[in-house]
């Protein structure tokens, strides 16, 4: 019998349809917050990041969603759920690539403000890997195992502390150097990122497993990450995934590799 | 090199990097993701303006800007201090 919270993914891609028809899904508040945005490019990232997270929080809660409740940034930019009589049962955790978007909700409990993050990233020419600004000597060398493979570790690798960043930043302003990546395996889709900072109490430990998979969107292909806090089971939480945008790609890409 | 300069820069790498600053105006009140940068493009974009500025900033330091104006001035510290004499 599975154990722990389910929490919901969907992931929806930009077919270019009129910024109008993607804005008819939101609310209000978040049609006003989008319009206010400077650029087309950002108005259609937002809005399809936002009319997933309306489908993630459908399946999560059923009928217990509001009609009204918008997703709208905090004071960090993070994801915030806001409407009148709205109980913060749930929260999510947005991101957005290219022509995709992925939204993944699930039921927050009191005194837990983070337990998952998600990021996804379309695949290109990149050296992230060798880059200093996004990883320290430790994890350079780390990615450095990786050897021919080392490109798609960099990205992978990158999605993974992005999915863990998006999991903490809510509670404070979080850097790249609070987050370091311990231990990333390109056979199973798996890293661990460890918070380097000391956790509230509220969060178990600090520690985040991470499950990375690449999927194929509508303009090239993608990785996808999924960062979840805690390490006892019931604090874990079980991923549905609701996809009609993408498939699945074999992920076998490499080894395993941690840090020393 | 002044604020104009390093500002200079920062476009420069973002129309390279950025598909969606293509024909827009970028101001310093913008912020990457207005023109729907990524996460990965915007570590590209501080990285090769700190390479082409000769400059290194603490990553715990970039976290705190929260749109170009704020970029360009931590840069100017940088720059600033990289310009004293020994």
């Amino acid at each position: 019998m599975p154990t722990g919270r389910l929490a919901h993914l969907v992931i929806e891609a930009d077919s270019g349809q009129p910024l109008p028809a993607l804005l008819a899904a939101l609310t209000p508040a978040e049609q006003r917050w989008v319009r206010a945005l400077p650029t087309r490019a950002r108005q259609r990232q937002s809005a399809l990041a936002r009319q997933a997270a309306h489908i993630a929080l459908q399946r999560l809660c059923r009928a217990g969603v509001p009609k009204e409740l918008s997703v709208l940034p905090g004071p960090r930019g993070e994801p915030q759920l806001r409407g009148e009589n709205w109980n913060g049962s749930a929260a999510v955790s947005l991101s957005h690539s290219g022509r995709l978007a992925a939204a993944l909700a699930w039921r927050a409990r009191p005194g837990e403000p983070h337990a998952a993050g998600v990021d996804v990233e379309r695949i290109r020419s990149s050296e992230v890997a060798s880059n200093p600004l996004a990883f320290s000597r430790a994890e350079r060398a780390l990615l450095r195992q990786a050897g021919d493979a080392g490109a798609f570790a960099g990205l992978a690798a990158w999605t993974a502390k992005e999915a863990a960043w998006k999991a903490i930043r809510s509670e404070r302003q979080v850097g790249l150097d609070a987050l370091v990546l311990t231990k990333l395996d390109l056979v199973r889709g798996h890293a661990r990122v460890h918070w380097r900072r000391r956790p509230r109490r509220a969060l178990e430990e600090s520690t985040f497993s991470v499950t990375i998979r690449v999927v194929q969107g509508p303009d090239g292909v993608y990785l996808l990450s999924v960062a979840e806090a805690g390490a006892h089971r019931d604090s874990k939480i079980r991923i549905v995934v609701h996809d009609k945008a993408t498939r699945p790609l074999p992920f076998r890409v490499g080894g395993e590799y941690a840090s020393a | 090199m002044g604020r104009h300069e390093i500002f200079q820069v920062i476009q420069s790498h973002m129309r390279n990097i950025i598909r969606g600053t293509t024909g827009k105006e970028i101001l310093e009140q913008n912020s990457m993701r207005d023109f729907g940068a990524d996460s990965l493009q915007i570590v590209e974009v501080v990285s090769r303006s700190m390479k082409q500025l000769r400059i290194k900033i603490p990553r715990g330091k970039l976290k705190d800007a929260q749109n170009l104006a704020d970029l360009v001035n931590l840069f100017e510290q940088a720059v600033q201090f990289a310009q004293q004499p020994a």
